[in-house]
């Protein structure tokens, strides 16, 4: 579950508790996948937006996709059919200068999940003494 | 919220057909059966977020243990919109009721249960029921007929968060089902606004709700929870009077020690206190929100504001709210979002002088 403010887009993982944030080009390329643009169409856009070689912006667009993947917000192939997507615009005045994207990771939440974790239970009820887990 | 009313156990019938179908039924005979052998049946009917709710106790130790958190709301006459039974098995020696799960012995319990929060839920279209084996409490809410159910073996043995916060998992689904948000925040503010303090557990939300107390000039609607009313006109509806700190703490807010209530057991949890009975002119029932206020612990001496941003804001509030909430509400992101982008957002530093902090909030309300 995800959500843009600002630009910035806040990332919840309901399974692990953590939560992340994506600002500037890791936003674009957040938005990219999103549009489902493959790793080449996200760093062409951010070429055409962000002032850096092409070989600086994909090696980052991979590096990036790469820990959304490692952290399972992403399925590794995820996007390849965006021939529409709407890539970030180049700026009036130029190129924008480039920062590597980061994923910021937030897990100050992680004991609650640790802590109080909820079972969801299934039709067959409350989980019985001769079972190891809820009914689902 | 002063005076008590006796009601006929046989004044509930509502939705009765539809809980039985559900195995419900035995909820409700087993809160009947404790208040007949208690001889007691105690109804509250209070305004809560713009709505009657009906609360029925089934001996008066627990209604004294589960209403001075409400005592700031006002009594209603109106027909409730919600109904709560709340009942234990130890004040009659009432059997457990058939509907709550039976305890697993500790082998059976899933890897995860070593947390003291472990809970199941369930869900279909007619209820849902929450519980938590660990302080063995049964919540159960039959949203169609706006009827519910809290339960646990011996109330003397509710975790202080619960009786801090009581029917919290109840009242969520229940807002949320009429278009509010519960949130995971405390407020303070005036008649014609105030502010949400959002952070994690430990940012000093409470400390910061708490410390405007002897100040006087603002009102407190709660230090952990309360509901939101969205729109282009959001508004804060105070759900609790309670507010919750670590026993260390008290040492600087001094003026919070005649309003706890558990000084006998602050040795193995926070300390809860009940705003009304040190300081009954500084709760609210709620106000207008003008702004989302982010606490911080500094060095500072005198606390003060500085610009935030929404993004921060909404790190701030959403994840704690929507994970706190059982089940989880991915869709309360959304609204979250929506609510943030529609305010300003300030990070109150706070400093060692307590007393400073109401002059910082107010700076943002003037």
């Amino acid at each position: 579950m995800h959500e843009t403010i600002e630009g910035e887009v806040i990332v919840i993982d309901l399974e692990s508790g953590s939560y992340y944030s994506l600002r500037d080009a890791s936003a674009d390329i957040w938005q990219g996948i999103e549009s489902g643009a493959d790793e080449q169409q996200i760093a062409d856009s951010l070429h055409r937006r962000y002032d850096a070689s092409p070989e600086t912006i994909g090696a980052a667009v991979g590096k990036l996709l790469d820990e959304l993947a490692g952290e399972g917000l992403v399925e590794p192939g995820d996007g390849g059919s965006a021939a529409d997507w709407a890539a970030p615009l180049q700026e009036a005045n130029g190129r924008v200068p480039f920062s590597a994207p980061m994923l910021e990771k937030h897990t100050d939440m992680q004991d609650l999940i640790l802590l109080d974790p909820v079972h969801k239970v299934g039709p067959r009820g409350w989980p019985h003494a001769a079972e190891s887990e809820a009914g689902d | 919220m002063t005076e008590r009313t006796s009601a006929s156990p046989s004044a509930v019938t509502a939705g009765r057909a539809a809980l039985a179908e559900n195995g419900l039924a035995g909820l409700q005979s087993s809160f009947d059966q404790s208040a007949e052998a208690n001889g007691e049946l105690i109804e509250y009917r209070l305004t809560v977020a713009e709505a009657t709710v009906s609360l029925r106790f089934a001996s008066s130790h627990v209604a004294e243990l589960l209403t001075a958190a409400f005592a700031h709301l006002p009594q209603s006459e109106s027909a409730p919109s919600l109904t709560l039974h709340a009942w234990d098995a130890a004040s009659a020696s009432t059997p457990r009721p058939e509907f709550a799960p039976r305890l697993l012995s500790e082998a059976a319990l899933p890897p995860d249960a070593s947390g003291p929060g472990l809970s199941y839920h369930y869900d279909d279209a007619n209820f849902q029921a929450l519980h938590q084996p660990g302080p063995d409490v049964l919540s159960v809410l039959a949203a169609s007929d706006d009827v519910g159910w809290f339960w646990t073996p011996d109330m003397r043995r509710l975790p202080h968060w619960d009786y801090a916060a009581p029917f919290r998992h109840l009242l969520s689904w229940w807002l949320t089902a009429r278009g509010y948000q519960h949130v995971h925040g405390g407020a303070v503010g005036t008649p014609s606004g105030g502010v949400l303090l959002v952070g994690r557990g430990g940012s000093g939300k409470s400390t910061t709700a708490l410390s405007t107390l002897s100040d006087g000039r603002l009102r407190y609607a709660g230090d952990d929870y309360v509901a939101l009313s969205g729109g282009e006109e959001p508004y804060v509806h105070s759900l609790y009077c309670s507010g919750k700190v670590h026993p260390s703490d008290l040492g600087r807010l001094p003026h919070l020690r005649a309003a706890v209530a558990n000084a006998d057991r602050t040795e193995d949890e926070k300390a809860v206190l009940y705003v009304p009975r040190a300081f009954p002119q500084a709760v609210t029932t709620g106000f207008p929100l003008r702004a989302i206020v982010m606490p911080r612990v500094t060095e500072r001496r005198v606390a003060r504001i500085v610009d935030g941003t929404q993004s921060a804001a909404l790190a701030a509030l959403a994840p704690s709210t929507i994970l706190q909430r059982r089940p989880p509400q991915p869709e309360a992101l959304s609204k979250l979002a929506r609510l943030v982008e529609g305010l300003p957002a300030y990070v109150l530093e706070v400093g060692s002088e307590s007393a400073s902090i109401p002059d910082a909030i107010l700076e943002i309300l003037a």
